[in-house]
């Protein structure tokens, strides 16, 4: 296995990226396969369930964090903190969710964590109705369960 | 956007994104309100978690063999933990309940006329009123010490965890209100159940437990649970009192007149 080689990743829309190898391993997930198996580090590694624009975005992220990593020089933490802000900001929803699902299952702690950390300030401070429209959430208590957990936590509100 | 994205995320996401939020137990308790998903994993895991986390002793001694939750949930222990009853459940806003009522106008909660460290004070939040169950945030911790103090003698033996004096300090004009929380531990059990349900018809009352959803406490004071000693104030009003729900939750409160105390 070439440790400074490149890797091929696929998307499951059959889009092809040729990442170094350092961006790959960001995802424990894909480091993981090329550890235990060879053949992975010499052809192509499907990611299943992430399509082509949700990879790419994943591999933006990678790039910037294994390069950091390798070199703070270039990119100091300052950058990273605004380029992290950067990249969570111009996420819609339906992205968001998406890379969220997707760093999850490649394993990219740091950016699921930013992501995470994401939704999480956009619930806060905000009242279960609020949150709901945000997220498009369906009220599903039954006007009794309602009732009842409202009443649980009436400091809530 | 189709409507159900969110809930495509698996529960560890969901959880992950919960945790990130756990410093305020507000968030926690709207996100319980939000849907049935969102609330059993609040109730079932946060509030596991929470409480093992910040109570672990208390929690260790509640739980038995037979049992791996607490009596009414893991959310009421989690709130019982970081709320405070408030003036109603804490039974000093009975309807009609207590002749001193008339003297007491409108019930607020002002800042300490001295601000007191060791003191947990409610502040004045647009969200919650004094009389309903509020935060209570700062440092406190569920002691059997306090609840020893509290009952009477023959209850020795029952374990009652209550929150470290004064609790929730509630200021009023005339007087102040010490507003404490606590729970049983195996309250079936306990000396104080056998007791109350033999005067069930005197002690009990329509009042809800603040911290789960029982609808009706035991009135310890009525029931003579309470230690004898703590007595009346000269307008009648008790020293101390406090309720008891089927779970063993407690609310309850002190009562000081601000002439004995050295508020100021």
């Amino acid at each position: 296995m070439a440790s400074k080689g490149n890797l091929t990743l696929k998307s499951c829309n059959g889009k092809e990226f040729i990442v170094e190898e350092k961006v790959a391993v960001m995802s424990t997930t894909i480091k993981n396969m090329v550890d235990v198996d060879d053949s992975f580090a010499q052809g192509v590694i499907p990611i299943i369930g992430v399509d082509g624009k949700i990879l790419a975005k994943l591999i933006e992220y990678c790039k910037e964090h294994a390069e950091a990593d390798e070199d703070e020089e270039v990119k100091s933490e300052e950058y990273l903190k605004k380029f992290d802000e950067k990249f969570v900001d111009e996420l819609n929803l339906n992205d968001l969710y998406d890379l969220l699902k997707a760093s999850n299952y490649l394993e990219i702690t740091k950016l699921l964590n930013l992501l995470c950390q994401k939704v999480a300030s956009m619930i806060k401070g905000k009242k279960p109705e609020e949150i709901r429209r945000i997220f498009n959430i369906k009220n599903d208590f039954t006007p009794e369960e309602e009732e009842e957990i409202n009443r649980q936590n009436p400091w809530a509100f | 956007m189709s409507e159900s994205e969110f809930s495509w995320l698996p529960d560890d996401l969901v959880l992950n994104i919960f945790y990130k939020l756990e410093n305020n137990p507000r968030s926690w308790a709207r996100l319980a309100c939000v849907s049935t998903r969102f609330s059993s994993l609040i109730r079932n895991v946060c509030c596991k978690s929470k409480c093992s986390q910040t109570i672990p002793s208390v929690v260790n001694d509640l739980l038995s063999a037979s049992s791996a939750v607490p009596p009414g949930g893991w959310a009421a222990l989690c709130n019982l933990a970081v709320c405070c009853p408030g003036l109603r459940q804490a039974g000093v806003v009975l309807d009609g309940a207590s002749e001193s009522s008339k003297h007491r106008p409108e019930v607020v909660v002002e800042e300490p006329r001295r601000p007191a460290r060791e003191l947990s004070v409610c502040k004045r939040r647009k969200f919650c009123t004094s009389l309903m169950p509020h935060l209570n945030l700062g440092v406190w911790n569920l002691s059997r010490e306090q609840g020893n103090k509290l009952l009477a003698s023959r209850f020795k033996w029952d374990c009652l965890y209550v929150c470290d004096w004064p609790g929730c300090v509630h200021i009023e004009d005339k007087q102040n209100y010490m507003l404490f929380r606590g729970i049983f531990k195996n309250f079936k059990e306990s000396g104080v159940w056998r007791t109350i349900n033999d005067g069930q018809k005197k002690s009990r009352i329509d009042l809800n437990c603040a911290f789960c959803s029982c609808k009706q406490t035991w009135d310890l004071l009525s029931a003579f649970c309470l230690r004898r000693c703590f007595g009346y104030h000269d307008d009648g009003e008790p020293v101390v009192r406090a309720y008891v729900c089927e779970n063993g939750h407690v609310s309850g409160a002190w009562t000081d007149w601000l002439l004995y105390v050295d508020f100021h």
